[in-house]
C-alpha cells in the first residue's frame, strides 16, 4: 500500500510522532484525568492499558478529537496541535477505530468508509475509484463482501471489520485502535495482526488499547498501563510480563491473580433432579443451532462466547426477546412457551439485559420506580403469604388500573436498596445520575422483586467499577443460595470462573464444549471459544 | 431482473399502481384515454416533484410541515409579480428564491434554536399561511399567462406533457445529488446514525440548511406549476400539501426512520395517487371517498411493507 | 448518610411537591408568554377582562384543551394522534345521525364512544398491523375525513338537543362554561392514570425508552390500545361541544386540530421524544391560543394574523423554554459528552 506522504514526512521529522503532555480532563467536577502523559514513536506499537474507567477512552478521545483537554498538550511531530472535531484529527493524519461501532447500518459499505472523506471530482462521487480501494481493502481484512453490501445486514464481525477498514483507508501517520478484536475470531485477528505490523514497517505509530493481555504481548513493543486517571507504569515490553502489568493495573485489588488461589465454585449435586430450565436442540434466527442446556436450582451456570457468537442472542430467546423456531423449552420438566419477556416473567424467567441504557434503564423515571417496575405485592413473599405462580403474576396488573401501592412499594425499595447497597441520593433522584455500576444494581432489584426461579444475567459487571462488581458477584452468590437458577453470559472469562460451577462454551452459534469450572483453566476456555 | 424489482422497496407501490390502473381500466374504460392519462400525469408529476423533496428530509430523519404552506406562498407570489407584468422567466426564478429562502428560514429554526423539525415547521406552516392571507387578503389572484399554463399542461415537441418533462429533469437533479454528491451521502448518514456520522465528520447543521432549503425550491416549484395550471392562485392552494406528500413518500417505500429514500418509489406512489383520484373520478364515485381509499391504501403499503421487512414481532411497535 | 426520617414518607411528598410545585426552566415558555400577553391585554384591550369575553375564550381553549390532552398523554408515550381532526368532525355527525330520537347526554355518549371506536382501529392498525403510530394515523385522517364527508354528504346536520346547546354555551356563575368544567375532570382524570394507577408508569416507561419496556414486561400493545381509545373519547367529547356551540356538525368543523393539539401539547412543555410531560402545561397552552387569537381580534387586527401569531408563539415559547434549560447555542457551551 503507497501509504503515506506523513509517515516519509515523519521519518524525517525525528522520534516522536505524537505526544501528549500533561493531559487533565473533567466531567461534571470529578477530575478523571490528572497529568497524563503519552508518547507514541513512529513505527511502534504502543499498548495502552488499564481497567475500565482508568482514563483510557477519555485520553483517546482527546488524541482523536473527540474531546478538548482541560489542560495540557498534543505535540505532533514535535509541533503543538489542537482539534476541535474528529474531522480536523484526521485530516491531520491521527485516524482512530472506535471501540463503540460508528458505522450508518443503512449505507453501504463503501459509503460508510469513504463518510466524509468522500473523493469527488466537480461535485460529483467517484464510486468507481472509491469502489477500488474498499475492495481491495476488503480483501485485505478477509471480508467476503461487495461494497455495495448494506452494513446493517451483516454480521456484528463483519460490521466491526468495516470499521477498521474505514480507519486504514486514506494517509495517516498514528492509528489509535480501541478494542478492535472484542468482535473477532482467532483468524480475523490474525489478518488484522498482519495489518497491523505491515503498518508498523511503514512508519505510522500505533496506540493499541486492548483488555486482551496476550494480544498485547504478541503485538505490542511498549505498554502503559493507566490507573484511576494516572500513568502507574510505562516500559518496553521486553521488560516486564502480564502478572506486572496486572499488579499495575489493579494496584491493591489484584482478584485477577492467583486466580488458583481463589476457590472455585463448587458444584452444585444435580443428580436425580430435574432442571429448573431446560433447553432442547433450539433452534433460534439465523445463529443459533442445536441449543441444549440445563441449569438447576441454586446452580449458576456461565456461557462464554465471543461478540457474535450467539451468547447474547441465546440470553434474549430463553426470555422470549427472540423467537424460538425449532427445539423444546422446559420449566421444571414441563414444556412453556415463553415467547415475550411478559410470558416469561409470568413463568418467573428474568433477564438482565445486556446494554441497560438502551434495554433496561427508564432515563425519565426515578430511582424506586425503576426498581419497583418488576414489584408485584401479590408475590411478594414478606407482604402476603400467596405462592408466586403464573396467575397471580399476571393478574394483578388488572390492565393497569391497579393503583399504585406507595407504602408497599417504598418498603420493598428501601429492603432492596440495602440488600443491594445502591447508593443513590434518595428515591426520587434521576436514575441516571447513578454510577454504571448503581444502575446495573437497581436493574438486579427490579429482577430480584419479580421472585423469579431463573435469572438470565447477561453481561452483569459491564461498564461497572471493581467495587460494585465484587458486590454484584455477592448478590449473584446469595440469589444461588436461596436457590435460584442462574445463567451468566459474559465475555470476562475470570468472571464466569468465579460465578460458575459449569460453562458452556459457545462459537458460531452452537455449543461446542460444557466444561466444569474446578476442573478447566482461562486458556482452555479461551481456546475454546475462538476455536 | 424480475425478482431484483420485486424484492425492492419499491415494488408495494409498483403493483400497486399496476393493481388500480387494472382496476379502474375494468371499471370505465375512460380510464385509458388519452385526455385522462394526461391529467394523472400533470397532477403526479406535480405531487412528485414536492415528494422528492420530502423524501429527502425523512432520508434525513426529519419531516417538513410547511411544504403545503410554501407552495401557496410561491404559487401567490407568482401571480402577483406576474399581474405587475413581470416576465415570466423572472417570476419562474424570484418563486424558486422565495421557496428557497423560506426553507432556509426552516433550517435556521432547526440549527439555532434546537427546535425539532416537527416543531420548526409546524411554526413555519401557521406564519407562512398567515403570510398568505395577508398578502391575498383572502382573495385570488387570477393569472392572465398562457406560456404559464403551457409550460405545465402544454407539451413538448407536442408529445411529451411539460409538467412530466419537468418532473423528469427535477427527478434526475434530486437523484444525482442524493446518489452522486457527498451532500445527498451526507444526508442518508445523518438520517440512518447521526452518532456515527457526526463522528465521521458530516456537518449536521450545513447539511440542514441545504435540504430545507433545497425542499422548499422543490415545493415552490410544485406551487408555481399548480397556479400556471389553474391560471390563479390563493390560499388554498397547498393546503394539506404536506400530509399527502409524507403519505406519498412513505408509501413509495421510504422508512420514516430515516437513512434511506427510496426516490423512485416516490415519484410511483405520486402516480398511484393521482390515478386513484382520476380513476375514482371516472367511476363517478364521489370524491368525498377519495381520503378512504387513500387512506386506505397508506395503511395497507405499510403493513406489507412491515411484512416484508420482518418488523411484525409478537408485542414489538415499530415506532 | 440517610436517616429513617430521610426516606419517610412526609419528607418525600414535600419534596415531591416541591419539585412539581416549581415551574421547571425548560417549561418556563408557556408561563411568561402567558404573563406578556396578559399585561398587554389589561393595557391594550380591557374589554378582554369582561364575562362574555372570557367564556368565549375559556370555550374555545377547553374544546382544544380537552383533544390536547388525550394528544398529552399520547406524545408522553412516544405516539401521535395525526386523525383527530377527522374525528372531531366524524363522531358527532354519526351522533347526531344516530338512528332513533336519541336524548342530549345520549347523543354526547355515542359522540364520545364513536370517537372511542375510531380509536380503537388506529389502535389496532397500530397494535396489531404493525404500523407506526405516525403513519397509521395519518391514514386514518384521510379515511375518517373522507368517511365523515361522505356519510353527511357535506351537509351541516343541525343540533336540536337543548341539552347539547346548554353544555355548549352554558355557564357556573355566568362566567365559566361547562367545557372548561369538563376539562378539568379529563384533566383530573388522566392526572390519577398518569400519577397513581400503573398505567401511568407504564405510559411514561413506554415513552422514556420503548426496548427496555418491552424487555420488562410491561404490554405495550395494551398500552397504546388504551391510549389511542383513550384519545378518540376525548376529540368525540370535544367534538360534541364543538358542535354545539355551532350549532351544527360539519365534517370538516374543526381544521387543523392535529396540529392545533400537537402545538398546545408542545407550546406547555412536553417533550416530543416521550417519557415526561405536563398536563398543566398543555391547559395553559390551549388558553394561551385562544387568548392570542381573541386578544388579536379586540385589538381590532386582521383576523389573518392570528396564523402568523401561531406560529410566533410556537416558536418563542420553544426559544424560552430553552433558555430557561439554560441550553442555547450561543453561549458556548461542551456538549459533548
Amino acid at each position: 500500500m503507497a501509504v503515506n506522504a506523513f509517515v516519509e514526512e515523519a521519518q524525517r521529522a525525528g522520534a516522536s510522532a505524537l505526544r501528549a503532555t500533561g493531559m487533565r480532563k473533567r466531567f461534571g467536577g470529578v477530575e478523571v484525568l490528572h497529568g497524563v502523559h503519552l508518547e507514541l514513536r513512529p513505527g511502534e506499537v504502543h499498548a495502552l492499558l488499564g481497567e475500565n474507567g482508568a482514563g483510557k477512552s477519555t485520553i483517546i478521545n482527546m488524541l482523536s478529537g473527540r474531546l478538548s483537554p482541560d489542560a495540557g498538550h498534543v505535540e505532533l511531530h514535535d509541533e503543538r496541535v489542537e482539534f476541535k472535531n474528529p474531522l480536523s484529527a484526521r485530516n491531520a493524519g491521527i485516524s482512530m477505530i472506535a471501540q463503540e461501532l460508528e458505522v450508518v447500518p443503512t449505507l453501504s459499505i463503501v459509503e460508510n468508509i469513504f463518510l466524509g472523506a468522500e473523493p469527488s471530482k466537480f461535485g460529483l462521487i467517484r464510486w468507481g475509484d472509491a469502489r477500488r480501494k474498499v475492495t481491495a481493502i476488503l480483501k485485505e481484512l478477509g471480508v467476503d463482501a461487495e461494497p455495495s453490501c448494506i452494513v446493517g445486514a451483516m454480521s456484528v464481525a463483519d460490521q466491526q471489520l468495516v470499521e477498521i477498514a474505514k480507519a486504514i483507508v486514506g494517509d495517516f501517520r498514528v492509528l489509535i485502535m480501541d478494542e478492535p478484536t472484542s468482535a473477532l475470531n482467532l483468524e480475523d485477528t490474525e489478518r488484522l495482526f498482519k495489518i497491523v505490523r505491515r503498518l508498523k514497517a511503514a512508519g505510522v505509530a500505533i496506540l493499541y488499547v486492548s483488555h486482551r493481555l496476550w494480544e498485547v504481548f504478541d503485538l505490542a513493543d511498549r505498554v502503559t498501563v493507566l490507573r484511576d486517571g494516572n500513568v502507574v507504569a510505562s516500559s518496553s515490553i521486553s521488560e516486564t510480563d502480564i502478572n506486572t502489568v496486572i499488579r499495575a493495573m489493579l494496584g491493591n485489588k489484584s482478584s485477577l491473580i492467583g486466580d488458583a488461589g481463589r476457590p472455585r465454585r463448587k458444584a452444585v449435586d444435580i443428580r436425580n433432579k430435574t432442571p429448573t430450565l431446560k433447553l432442547e436442540a433450539i433452534d433460534s434466527g439465523s445463529l443459533l443451532r442445536d441449543i441444549s442446556l440445563t441449569v438447576h436450582d441454586g446452580e449458576v451456570v456461565g456461557l462464554a462466547g465471543v461478540l457474535g457468537s450467539g451468547r447474547t442472542e441465546l440470553c434474549e430467546a430463553i426470555y422470549g426477546l427472540r423467537p424460538i423456531d425449532k427445539g423444546t423449552l422446559s420449566l421444571k420438566g414441563a414444556p412453556t412457551d415463553l415467547s415475550e419477556p411478559k410470558a416469561s416473567l409470568a413463568n418467573g424467567v428474568f433477564l438482565l439485559p445486556e446494554d441497560r441504557k438502551s434495554e433496561g434503564i427508564f432515563g425519565h423515571l426515578d430511582v424506586r420506580e425503576n426498581v419497583i417496575l418488576g414489584y408485584n405485592p401479590a408475590t411478594d413473599p414478606t407482604e402476603v403469604k400467596v405462592a408466586p405462580t403464573v396467575a397471580n403474576r399476571s393478574s394483578w396488573r388488572l390492565g393497569g388500573a391497579a393503583p399504585i401501592a406507595v407504602p408497599a412499594e417504598r418498603r420493598a425499595f428501601d429492603t432492596m436498596r440495602k440488600a443491594l447497597g445502591i447508593k443513590c441520593s434518595g428515591p426520587l433522584s434521576n436514575i441516571l445520575q447513578l454510577s454504571g455500576g448503581n444502575q446495573q444494581k437497581a436493574l438486579f432489584a427490579r429482577g430480584a422483586l419479580s421472585h423469579p426461579s431463573v435469572m438470565v444475567l447477561s453481561e452483569p459487571t459491564r461498564g461497572v467499577d471493581v467495587g460494585a462488581k465484587e458486590e454484584i458477584y455477592s448478590a449473584i452468590d446469595s440469589f444461588a443460595s436461596r436457590g435460584v437458577a442462574i445463567i451468566v453470559g459474559s465475555s470476562e472469562i475470570g468472571e464466569l470462573l468465579r460465578l460458575a460451577s459449569r460453562i458452556y462454551v459457545l462459537r458460531a452459534g452452537r455449543i461446542v464444549a460444557e466444561v466444569e469450572t474446578a476442573s478447566t483453566t482461562e486458556e482452555e476456555i479461551l481456546k475454546l471459544m475462538a476455536g | 431482473m424480475l425478482k431484483r424489482v420485486l424484492s425492492s422497496e419499491s415494488s408495494a407501490s409498483i403493483i400497486a399502481l399496476i393493481g388500480v390502473v387494472v382496476i379502474f381500466t375494468l371499471i370505465n374504460d375512460r380510464f385509458l384515454t388519452r385526455l385522462n392519462i394526461e391529467g394523472i400525469i400533470v397532477s403526479a408529476s406535480i405531487s412528485a416533484i414536492a415528494g422528492l423533496g420530502m423524501t429527502l428530509i425523512i432520508a434525513m430523519r426529519a419531516l417538513d410541515l410547511s411544504v403545503g404552506s410554501i407552495m401557496g406562498f410561491s404559487a401567490i407570489s407568482g401571480a402577483i409579480l406576474l399581474s405587475y407584468g413581470v416576465p415570466l422567466p423572472l417570476v419562474i426564478v424570484a418563486g424558486l428564491i422565495v421557496g428557497g429562502a423560506l426553507g432556509f428560514l426552516n433550517s435556521q429554526l432547526i440549527n439555532l434554536l434546537r427546535l425539532p423539525s416537527f416543531v420548526a415547521t409546524l411554526a413555519t406552516l401557521s406564519m407562512i399561511l398567515g403570510g398568505e392571507l395577508l398578502i391575498t387578503e383572502g382573495a385570488t389572484v387570477t393569472i392572465r399567462n398562457g406560456m404559464s399554463s403551457r409550460l405545465v399542461i402544454g407539451k413538448l415537441f407536442g408529445i411529451f406533457p411539460w409538467a412530466a418533462v419537468i418532473a423528469a429533469i427535477v427527478f434526475a437533479c434530486v437523484w444525482t445529488i442524493f446518489h452522486w454528491t457527498p451532500f445527498g451521502r451526507h444526508v442518508a448518514a445523518i438520517g440512518g446514525d447521526t452518532r456515527a456520522a457526526v463522528g465521521a465528520g458530516v456537518n449536521v447543521k450545513a447539511v440542514t440548511v441545504g435540504v430545507f432549503s433545497l425542499a422548499g425550491v422543490l415545493a415552490a416549484l410544485a406551487g408555481l406549476m399548480v397556479a400556471g395550471m389553474l391560471q390563479n392562485a390563493d390560499s388554498t392552494v397547498g393546503v394539506g400539501a404536506e400530509l399527502t406528500a409524507i403519505a406519498v413518500v412513505v408509501v413509495g417505500g421510504t422508512s420514516l426512520m430515516g437513512g434511506r429514500g427510496n426516490l423512485v418509489g416516490t415519484v410511483c406512489a405520486a402516480f398511484l395517487l393521482a390515478s386513484v383520484k382520476a380513476g375514482l373520478n371516472i367511476a363517478n364515485v364521489s370524491s368525498k371517498y377519495e381520503g378512504l381509499v387513500f387512506g386506505g391504501i397508506l395503511i395497507i403499503a405499510l403493513m406489507a411493507d412491515g411484512l416484508r421487512r420482518g418488523t411484525r414481532r409478537k408485542g414489538m411497535l415499530v415506532v | 448518610m440517610s436517616s429513617a426520617a430521610e426516606h419517610s414518607g412526609v419528607a418525600e411528598m414535600l419534596t415531591r411537591f416541591r419539585t412539581q410545585i416549581r415551574i421547571r426552566g425548560d417549561r418556563s415558555g408557556v408561563w411568561v408568554l402567558n404573563a406578556i400577553i396578559l399585561v398587554f391585554l389589561a393595557f391594550w384591550a380591557p374589554n378582554f377582562f369582561n364575562a362574555g369575553n372570557i367564556h368565549a375564550v375559556l370555550n374555545d381553549a377547553s374544546i382544544l384543551g380537552i383533544g390536547a390532552t388525550g394528544m398529552t398523554i399520547l406524545i408522553m408515550a412516544g405516539a401521535f394522534d395525526l386523525s383527530v381532526t377527522a374525528i372531531m368532525g366524524l363522531a358527532p355527525i354519526v351522533a347526531l345521525m344516530f338512528p332513533g330520537n336519541l336524548s342530549g347526554p345520549l347523543i354526547v355518549l355515542v359522540s364520545v364512544a364513536t370517537g372511542a371506536i375510531l380509536g380503537l382501529v388506529n389502535g389496532l392498525i397500530i397494535t396489531r398491523g404493525h404500523v407506526a403510530p405516525f403513519v397509521a394515523t395519518l391514514g386514518t385522517l384521510f379515511a375518517f375525513g373522507s368517511l365523515g364527508a361522505a356519510i353527511s354528504d357535506g351537509n351541516a346536520i343541525y343540533v336540536q338537543s337543548p341539552f347539547i346547546l346548554e353544555l355548549a354555551g352554558g355557564t357556573v356563575w355566568g362566567l365559566i362554561p361547562y367545557s372548561f368544567v369538563v376539562l378539568l375532570v379529563v384533566c383530573g382524570l388522566c392526572w390519577l392514570i398518569l400519577r397513581r394507577l400503573h398505567m401511568g408508569r407504564w405510559i411514561r416507561a413506554a415513552g422514556s425508552n420503548i426496548r427496555a419496556a418491552h424487555v420488562s414486561g410491561i404490554d405495550l400493545q395494551w398500552v397504546y390500545l388504551f391510549l389511542f381509545v383513550v384519545s378518540g373519547a376525548l376529540t368525540g367529547l370535544a367534538g360534541i361541544i364543538l358542535t354545539g356551540y355551532l350549532s351544527s356538525a360539519v365534517a370538516t368543523q374543526a381544521p387543523n386540530y392535529n396540529l392545533n393539539a400537537i402545538a398546545a401539547v408542545v407550546v406547555g412543555g412536553t417533550s416530543l421524544r416521550g417519557g415526561e410531560g405536563t398536563l398543566l402545561g398543555t391547559v395553559l397552552a390551549a388558553w394561551l391560543f385562544s387568548m392570542v387569537n381573541n386578544g388579536l381580534i379586540l385589538v381590532g387586527v386582521n383576523s389573518y394574523w392570528q396564523y402568523l401569531a401561531t406560529g410566533v408563539i410556537l416558536v418563542l415559547a420553544l426559544a424560552l423554554g430553552m433558555i430557561g434549560s439554560g441550553n442555547y447555542v450561543w453561549a458556548r457551551k461542551e456538549v459533548k459528552d
